[in-house]
């Protein structure tokens, strides 16, 4: 892992200035944090998203967002992708409750009026404040790498529902699905998440992004095999005390940290007892522990019924 | 042409995307989430904790019909493999599945060894160590669990093989009626069911018996 000269200054802001962006701040920190992987299989969750693009009050109702005052949006700004089938199709935008219990919460949007939004599926009616990003996607994340073998490298995305979707690097700075065809590029990684890499030469990823200034709801599911991770761009972040134990049902659901050879050799085992995380052998980790969720790798969480993890913002651990 | 690059861009990648797929193994008891007790519903201070799986599908009633002496051994010759002969499988620091403390964790099983969804068993016995042999090699884990005279085994629908790069935790409170195959439910526990030894009186209208047929022949 190589930790540059910019993010340790970024680590530094991380910890100095706080407390501009839980208040509204529709641009905050941003900066890049790299991570090489060798020559094998690699986990890759991307610490850093895309700058806000809106930011406001709005009143969520079923599935349409209307902000409280006129927004101006270009109709269909927002819209989804539109490729003709084979091609997949994704949300290129989301909507972000940034604030109240509900923090976290994000919202694809498929697609946008002068004046609301409209979502995939319903979000929890009332009024909030939103955040409107766009999706870090795979062509996002290779912007700056080095290394990428056209046609060989390629990403493993698992979706909720159990499935795999497979992207090769198409050596041209974007990726192509299983058929080697088609367009995938936009393929979405939420915040949060992540995906199983395969490098046959060693490659240098760069993200490129901002500091996420507030909470962050990863949901965990059964049917699949999540990798997540925290969204922290300047160091791991310790298990003890992670808001993750008390998403977990105790001593079932458990997450693994692998090696960083290239071989993703599990190195480490976790549980929760409910409050406090437990090492391989189910004892407490102690608050000196070293155990962390490693930076820009992510974990395997196992879950035996879907879940939420609410993910602390590094400016607001 | 194109199609014969294509097929060769296929080639090439099956070869890349063959991960180090490999998945990780855990049991823990306690009183949360329950254990084994002996068939007084005593605490168990010796014996152990094997989990594993059946290269080939048994019966529950071929189990059933082991005895808890020979009971690891016969496992081992139906095709019984614990998890922790797996060629790779490592045991995660802390590991301890011998009573009367039972925690720990198997890391890095093949996938190959144990593929996703397949019927995972935990069995428990009162006596004995696990012997752990030749990595790979399970007829040499088949001295494990020596002197045993109670046991247990469990396989709730949830004990199955995970996916690649997870965990999956077997725990007993999970498991009731026919998922206990040997044993007994207690609540979040389980009892080792014992293998009945014959009393003085049994054995003495047996002798009786035995000494009439003769007569009669």
């Amino acid at each position: 892992m190589k930790t540059c000269l910019a993010l340790t200054l970024l680590g530094t802001a991380l910890f100095s200035v706080p407390a501009a962006f839980g208040q509204g701040a529709t641009s905050g920190i941003v900066g890049f944090s790299s991570l090489s992987v060798p020559a094998g299989f690699a986990f890759v969750v991307p610490t850093l998203v895309n700058s806000s693009v809106y930011q406001g009050q709005v009143v969520i109702s079923g599935t349409t967002i209307t902000p409280s005052t006129a927004p101006g949006w270009t109709v269909g700004a927002y819209n989804t992708t539109s490729f003709t089938a084979p091609i997949p199709n994704y949300p290129k935008f989301y909507a972000e409750i940034v604030s109240g219990p509900s923090e976290g919460t994000i919202l694809d949007i498929s697609g946008n009026s002068a004046t609301a939004l409209t979502l995939f599926s319903a979000g929890p009616s009332g009024t909030y404040q939103v955040a409107i990003r766009e999706h870090v996607t795979l062509d996002k994340i290779v912007q700056g790498a080095t290394g990428l073998s056209a046609f060989a490298d390629s990403a493993n995305v698992f979706n909720a529902n159990g499935s795999t979707s497979t992207r090769f690097y198409d050596g041209a700075g974007s990726w192509v699905a299983e058929d080697f065809a088609s367009p995938a590029g936009h393929t979405v990684v939420y915040p949060g998440t992540g995906f199983a890499f395969t490098a046959t030469t060693p490659v240098a990823f760069n993200f490129m992004g901002e500091v996420k200034p507030t909470k962050t709801k990863v949901t965990l599911y059964a049917a699949t095999t999540n990798i997540v991770g925290v969204l922290n761009p300047a160091a791991a972040t310790p298990f003890y005390g992670n808001s993750i134990s008390s998403a977990l049902t105790p001593y079932a659901d458990g997450i693994n940290t692998f090696s960083t050879d290239g071989q993703l050799t599990t190195v480490g085992t976790y549980f929760s007892d409910g409050s406090a995380m437990l090492d391989a052998g189910f004892t407490p980790l102690v608050p000196a522990a070293t155990d962390a969720l490693p930076l820009n790798r992510g974990v395997v969480v196992s879950v035996g019924t879907d879940t939420v993890w609410t993910v602390n913002s590094p400016l607001a651990p | 042409m194109k199609s014969i690059f294509k097929l060769g861009l296929i080639a090439l990648a099956s070869f890349a995307i063959s991960a180090n797929a490999a998945v990780t193994i855990a049991h823990v008891e306690n009183v949360t989430v329950g254990g084994f007790l002996k068939s007084t519903g005593a605490a168990l201070s010796a014996g152990g904790v094997s989990i594993g799986y059946f290269a080939t599908p048994v019966f529950d009633s071929q189990i059933q019909a082991l005895s808890a002496s020979t009971a690891f051994a016969d496992l081992i010759a139906l095709g019984y493999r614990d998890v922790r002969n797996a060629s790779g499988a490592t045991l995660a620091v802390g590991h301890d599945w011998a009573f009367p403390t039972i925690s720990g964790t198997v890391q890095n099983i093949p996938i190959g060894s144990l593929p996703q969804g397949t019927q995972l068993y935990v069995i428990a016995f009162d006596a004995g160590n696990y012997v752990a042999g030749t990595s790979g090699s399970p007829a040499t884990t088949s001295t494990s669990f020596a002197g045993a005279t109670e046991w247990a085994v469990v396989k709730d629908a949830g004990y199955t093989g995970p996916a690649d790069s997870n965990t999956r935790s077997l725990l007993l409170n999970a498991a009731s009626g026919s998922e206990i195959v040997v044993g007994t439910d207690n609540g979040v526990n389980v009892n080792l069911a014992a293998v009945p030894e014959p009393s003085r009186v049994m054995l003495t209208v047996f002798g009786f018996f035995g000494v009439l047929i003769r007569r009669r022949r």
